[in-house]
């Protein structure tokens, strides 16, 4: 990983193509994409777990929802109230 | 909006997904590219959009996943079709409205002339109907380069001609030449010449001559139809005798000084129109129309009993996406009721009215390239009526065009009398 990562730094290559790191694009407190994730690992109107190769992300909030899910990429819109790395 | 209308061409579901883990379900669907959209967590289950294609792949994922997967909606135009394939009259009517969108955009519905300013959409329509180019004509008959030959023929004032068929409509692009000029056909290879003549009756005042023979002074007193500068050119041998003519398309830049009689009448008494409606019972009448040909389709009523209103129309025609023009007009039509009286203006007003309008003249002479020299009009008041009378001495170009008059060639003319000579020696 250390190894790849100074590979992605003297290239200069997007860290997160090399090391398959979660992007994640808010806008505002109503959606979140969420990019390079492995899978779901609960979903409720409260809470989304995600995981990914780096940890697991929690988003929290009110009437979440999840406008379309693939293999690449997620959406998630609602009430966003935070964003947390496990 | 792409996506969404491919999404109901091909059908699409809502499902519910319920079990022990339905997040394994998602994810080997995320695994498997299976698209989801529309996710929501429903009371311990989740709903999900999916394609139709898509849904009969999952069976094997959820009795992997331990999941119990139930459609709860259809949607799409798959299973539309589907619940009303009984309905026989809606599909032919629907296939009817297709074949005749199709079969009529078969046809020129409209003929656009752009770019022209002195040739006016009446004398090219005119004339394109007299080539058999009109409205309803076949799209297929359509030859643009002949229509765009035929008119550069027939104008040889457009410069440049473009016809194309966009869709029902017949878009005829056209530059004019800008220069006056041009208006009169002039041939560079013919050997006829073009003469400069007088416009006006008026005294020369300058005179700048490029090609051609000058045939007056500055000063000169020239009238209407005079030539001024002549497009024949002499050729002289060493003895200054005419041998022979050569004939051009004379260029030359004249001014000249002449009068020009202004007139300009006004009523004293004028119209005056108040609208009053939305009172009590009269009413702005309003009638919306749909129009195919002689069919007229109406909504609403202007029939009334007032004594004098304005009608006004508003049409539009009906086009399918701006490119396929079909005959058919849609609009609103509108009286509004008004009452006219007369009233009469002052001497003042009048004189400030004539006064304006004859300045506005002015003004135009001046764009024209007009200079005002002298100014004699004045204002008369009389009891009906005040007129705004005189004559404006102006300097400005003066020219005009006609053919040259072709005069035999003096050379035969010479050697005869030569001839004739030598026969008398002997």
């Amino acid at each position: 990983m250390l190894l790849r990562g100074r590979i992605a730094g003297a290239a200069e290559v997007p860290r997160e193509l090399v090391l398959s790191l979660p992007v994640l694009t808010a806008t505002g407190r109503q959606e979140i994409r969420l990019e390079n994730y492995r899978g779901i690992q609960e979903y409720t109107q409260e809470l989304i777990r995600v995981n990914t190769r780096s940890g697991q992300i929690c988003l929290t909030g009110k009437r979440l929802a999840i406008e379309y899910y693939t293999n690449t990429e997620m959406k998630v819109t609602g009430l966003i109230s935070s964003i947390e790395y496990k | 909006m792409f996506w969404s209308i491919v999404r109901y061409v091909k059908g699409y579901l809502l499902i519910r997904v319920e079990g022990y883990s339905p997040e394994r379900f998602l994810n080997a669907c995320s695994h498997r590219g299976i698209d989801l959209w529309g996710l929501r967590s429903v009371g311990g289950a989740y709903e999900m959009y999916m394609t139709v294609r898509d849904f009969r792949r999952i069976r094997a994922l959820s009795r992997k996943t331990g999941t119990k997967v139930r459609v709860r909606r259809r949607y799409g135009l798959p299973f539309f079709l589907h619940r009303y394939r009984k309905r026989k009259m809606f599909f032919a009517g629907a296939l009817l409205a297709a074949v005749l969108v199709y079969v009529l955009s078969l046809f020129i519905w409209e003929i656009d002339i752009r770019g022209n300013s002195r040739r006016t959409d009446e004398t090219l329509l005119s004339f394109l109907r007299s080539a058999d180019v009109h409205c309803g004509m076949s799209a297929g008959s359509v030859d643009c380069e002949e229509i765009a030959r035929d008119l550069r023929a027939a104008y040889s004032d457009l410069v440049w001609v473009s016809a194309s068929v966009q869709g029902t409509k017949l878009v005829i692009q056209v530059k004019e030449n800008s220069h006056l000029s041009a208006e009169l056909p002039a041939d560079e290879g013919d050997e006829g010449g073009t003469d400069l003549t007088a416009r006006e009756d008026c005294t020369i005042v300058s005179m700048v001559t490029r090609k051609g023979t000058p045939l007056v002074r500055e000063g000169a007193r020239v009238k209407k139809g005079d030539i001024l500068v002549s497009g024949r050119v002499d050729l002289k041998n060493d003895a200054g005798e005419v041998t022979g003519y050569r004939y051009c398309q004379a260029q030359a830049d004249i001014t000249g000084e002449y009068q020009i009689a202004y007139e300009d009448t006004m009523s004293r008494e004028y119209e005056v129109r108040s609208y009053e409606y939305d009172r009590g019972s009269i009413r702005l009448q309003e009638e919306f129309f749909l129009q195919a040909g002689d069919w007229t389709l109406t909504f609403g009523g202007l029939k009334n009993s007032y004594r004098e209103y304005e009608y006004y129309v508003e049409a539009s025609r009906l086009s399918l996406g701006g490119i396929i023009s079909l005959p058919v007009f849609f609009g609103k039509r509108t009286a509004v009721p008004c009452r006219v009286s007369t009233e009469s203006y002052t001497d003042g007003e009048l004189q400030r009215s004539l006064s304006s309008r004859f300045e506005r003249a002015c003004q135009d002479m001046e764009k024209k390239g007009l200079e005002i020299t002298e100014n004699d009009v004045k204002i008369y008041t009389e009891q009906n009526a005040a007129c705004a009378r005189g004559t404006l001495t102006v300097r400005g170009p003066v020219e005009g065009e006609a053919p040259t008059q072709i005069l035999p060639e003096p050379s035969a003319a010479g050697q005869t009398e030569r001839e004739d000579q030598t026969n008398g020696n002997e």
